[in-house]
């Protein structure tokens, strides 16, 4: 018997220590996908400063007392004690610090990227209905809805989002082409040049001058943007630590001085202020509308003796910024953006050829392949994630990188497929207002969807109208690339059709009119002054 | 015995390395040498409110949500204090309001062993290790309709099981089940940040549960209390849909009724019912199945006084024809 038992005890204690071997293991990821290299661009571009802006401007409005004034020489009293000061910054290097330069390393315009497409999902929740079945409108007045009256703001749904990605690349982009305009008129050397004793920390030797520090420039322009566009108190702390470390440190590792980025943060708070402006007055606080709005919309539609698009949400819920489509483009005029948009109408609700597009969704729907399925959740970009914009940043992000493209090429490249995805955005939702069309299980209720199914409009898909535009400037900033993006933009658009949550006429209409959208975007690139 | 150790160590290695959870894993009844209980179940599962985050709600875009299940089951016993189970169930989902597309398949195939590691007078110390591994590619991304998990799980269980008189028992038993990351059709969610990778943390779960009741040859009537705390932090934000690697806890009561049937040549019939009475991030669901189990006895000399069937202590006599079992000691 005792012996019996010792094995006993041999035996429980064998299966602990397989279970804790098993179970020790921490839940992390080892990758989540923002890990990036050390950014060393093929070109410096430091021409840039010549490169054709969104926002009006000229080198000489910055370069002024308030803005970034001369500097002080290298050999200066003044400069010199900035050189002390980022030898004792460098001596206080640190694990925290390291990994902030690390991050930061990886290139600024990419990991802001990452950070507001991690934002937008964050923030991409459609409100809940309040007690008397009605949805209370975000407001900006009161983003983490501390009155309980409302809430929370924003709601980062597609439009929205296609606006942030498109007005912080702008942003940034306009701001970058300022700083090294003025690098190049007042050429300051970096503190590791000037004093051979500095040896930069992880980061190499900046190639470009000193004055104005861009890492500076592009954390005051992008902060001072993202906190106006996702102004939750957790959401702005999050920002403002992400600046100050982009802000510092390249002092931490060596290579900027305290002028350098001061002057680089009044020049991004300048630049901001600039674009904000066209932000303040694109018509965006109109988009969402009123109840005679809406009902106006479907009233128009059932005047022509059509089925009008309604909520199949329970409580019904108004559509989603049915307005959007009047809010200011970027690479055409709003007249020639209107037109495009309706170029291509829908089918009749009795024609027989769309009861075939009907029986079509059900045929897909029916019976969903697992193939199928992957497709739609691949592309869906719904509630809770970066939207379909989001999606081809993340797309354009491994191109950027693969072509070691510098900090403003990279502004450069985002805000011409941002810029082409917020006109797709505006044509797509100008397109879904004008036609009205009722979604595919509004004509057939037995048609069940495979994904969240969006409270606006059937015609056009927005997915298709985002993804072709996208697919259009992608192609022509990375021709080797061009069959890749066709195929995905097709794929994304029959995505929707497998889903259930789309005619073929709405992905064919999408794919058409985006492709319009996108050649408007590809012609700014080609007269941009970019080499 | 020692050879038999060293055996039950290398099935438990090789059956720890492929398999996890499961149900009516968690008893301290055994099977007797040589014999198996082989069972299906139907189960249906309901809820039309939920807890979104620590809130409590209904969706009137889900309405009632109904899962349904058909599960065989297998416990075989290669000793009278070993025994290795297995179950796979075949599950769909419905709701009844909005416009969401229902899902069916067949979910994880889940496999464990089951070893008294001492008696003790009237208690049993058992335990039990095993896993599961999902049968197929089916969808998991797409919750509250999706059929499962699609993670890989392994897991250790305790369980004892104290008898007392009048064929009374009572049964405790705690579980650690530790999941695999897993792979969703997409590269981009938010959790507790933004991830831009198909690959999602699973958080790992703890499982406590307690039954008391009777238990005899011919009937099964006890109550139960299961609990679960997943070990993550992460709730379904307002008004958004459940994750994956959510925290899903809950505190569920039920009961077990089961009846041998003696003109049915002792099919047994099991009726289960449980309720959640509270929870987070999960449904305010309600259980009810219905279960027919055999045994089959395949050892080929059945010597008199050799138990065969279910065995609650060790010493259970031959137990047929109806014979209540004999209080051990």
């Amino acid at each position: 018997m005792n012996v019996i038992l010792t094995k006993d005890i041999k035996f429980i204690f064998s299966t602990i220590l397989l279970l804790v071997g098993i179970t020790a293991c921490e839940k992390y990821l080892d990758h989540d996908g923002t890990e990036l290299g050390a950014l060393s661009p093929t070109k410096i571009d430091d021409t840039a400063g010549s490169w054709k802006t969104y926002t009006s401007m000229t080198l000489a409005e910055f370069a002024v007392p308030a803005i970034v004034p001369t500097p002080e020489i290298v050999t200066s009293s003044k400069y010199l004690q900035e050189i002390e000061e980022v030898k004792a910054e460098v001596a206080k290097i640190d694990d925290a610090r390291r990994d902030a330069i690390r991050y930061w390393n990886g290139g600024g315009i990419l990991r802001w990227n990452q950070i507001m497409r991690e934002l937008v999902a964050k923030n991409n929740l459609p409100p809940a209905e309040d007690a008397n079945g009605k949805y209370p409108v975000p407001s900006s007045a009161d983003p983490d809805n501390l009155n309980g009256t409302g809430t929370a703001f924003p709601f980062s749904n597609p439009p929205y989002a296609a606006r942030a990605y498109a007005y912080v690349s702008v942003a940034q982009y306009d701001a970058l082409v300022a700083a090294i305009g003025l690098k190049k008129q007042y050429n300051r050397k970096t503190p590791n040049a000037v004093d051979a004793s500095i040896t930069p920390i992880i980061v190499s030797a900046p190639k470009l001058s000193s004055y104005p520090s861009e890492d500076a420039v592009m954390a005051a322009v992008t902060y001072e943007f993202m906190k106006r566009l996702f102004p939750q108190k957790a959401d702005t702390l999050y920002l403002y630590k992400k600046k100050e470390e982009q802000k510092w440190f390249k002092m931490w590792a060596g290579v900027s001085t305290r002028s350098d980025i001061e002057a680089g943060e009044r020049l991004g708070k300048a630049v901001f202020a600039k674009v904000f402006a066209r932000f303040r007055t694109d018509g965006m606080a109109n988009a969402v509308g009123t109840q005679v709005k809406w009902d106006s919309l479907t009233k128009r539609i059932e005047e022509k003796g059509e089925i009008a698009w309604k909520s199949l949400e329970d409580a019904p819920r108004p559509p989603m910024l049915p307005f959007y489509g009047n809010v200011g483009t970027w690479n055409m005029d709003k007249a020639t953006l209107n037109a495009i948009s309706i170029s291509v109408p829908p089918l009749a609700t009795k024609s027989t050829e769309f009861q075939a597009q009907v029986a079509e969704v059900r045929s897909y729907t029916d019976n969903p392949t697992r193939e199928n399925i992957a497709i739609v959740h691949y592309w869906a970009d719904g509630a809770g994630t970066h939207t379909p914009p989001g999606h081809w940043n993340q797309i354009a992000e491994k191109y950027i990188v693969a072509a070691k493209q510098s900090e403003v090429r990279t502004a450069r490249n985002y805000a011409l497929l941002n810029t082409a995805m917020m006109d797709a955005a505006i044509s797509c939702w100008y397109t879904k207002s004008y036609y009205y069309f009722p979604r595919p299980t509004q004509m057939d209720s037995n048609i069940k969807t495979l994904t969240g199914l969006p409270n606006f409009p059937s015609y056009t898909s927005g997915h298709s109208t985002f993804s072709s535009a996208a697919a259009t400037v992608l192609s022509y900033l990375f021709p080797d690339g061009a069959t890749t993006f066709q195929t995905q933009a097709q794929e994304a658009s029959m995505s929707r059709l497998y889903g259930g949550i789309h005619y073929k006429m709405d992905c064919d209409g999408g794919l058409k009119i985006g492709k319009a959208v996108g050649d408007k975007a590809v012609l700014r690139g080609q007269s941009d002054g970019v080499q | 015995m020692k050879i038999f150790t060293k055996l039950s160590l290398l099935a438990l290695i090789i059956f720890s390395s492929l398999f996890a959870n499961a149900q009516n894993m968690t008893d301290g009844i055994f099977m007797a040498k040589g014999n198996l209980c082989g069972g299906v179940f139907y189960s249906n599962d309901s809820w039309n409110k939920y807890w979104e985050g620590t809130l409590y709600r209904e969706n009137k875009n889900i309405g009632t949500l109904t899962t349904q299940s058909i599960t065989l089951m297998g416990n075989y016993g290669i000793s009278d204090r070993f025994n290795v189970l297995a179950s796979i169930p075949y599950i769909s989902t419905k709701a009844s309001a909005g416009v969401l597309h229902g899902m069916s398949g067949i979910q994880d195939v889940t496999l464990s062993v089951k070893y008294r590691i001492v008696q003790a007078k009237n208690l049993s110390v058992i335990g039990s290790v095993g896993g599961s591994i999902p049968t197929n590619n089916y969808v998991a991304d797409f919750l509250p309709l999706a059929i499962g998990m699609q993670s890989k799980t392994l897991f250790g269980r305790g369980i004892l099981y104290y008898t007392l008189p009048a064929n009374l028992a009572i049964t405790l038993n705690g579980t650690y089940v530790a999941h695999s990351n897993m792979k969703v059709d997409r590269e981009m969610y938010y959790s507790d940040k933004g991830y831009f990778t198909n690959e999602m943390v699973m958080p790992d779960v703890v499982n406590f549960g307690a039954k008391f009741g009777h238990y005899s040859f011919r009937w099964q009537l006890e109550a139960t209390y299961d609990q679960q705390i997943t070990q993550g932090s992460i709730d379904i934000r307002r008004n958004d849909m459940p994750a994956l690697c959510d925290k899903f806890d809950f505190t569920k009561v039920g009961f077990i009724a089961a009846y041998r049937v003696p003109q049915l040549k002792d099919l047994q019939i099991i009726v289960t019912g449980s309720k959640v009475v509270a929870g987070r991030n999960v449904g305010e669901s309600t259980n009810i199945s219905v279960g027919l189990t055999k045994y089959i006895d395949f050892r080929k000399n059945r010597t008199s006084g050799i138990p065969s069937g279910p065995i609650c202590r060790p010493g259970d006599v031959n137990h047929n024809a109806g014979g209540d079992m004999k209080e051990h000691k």
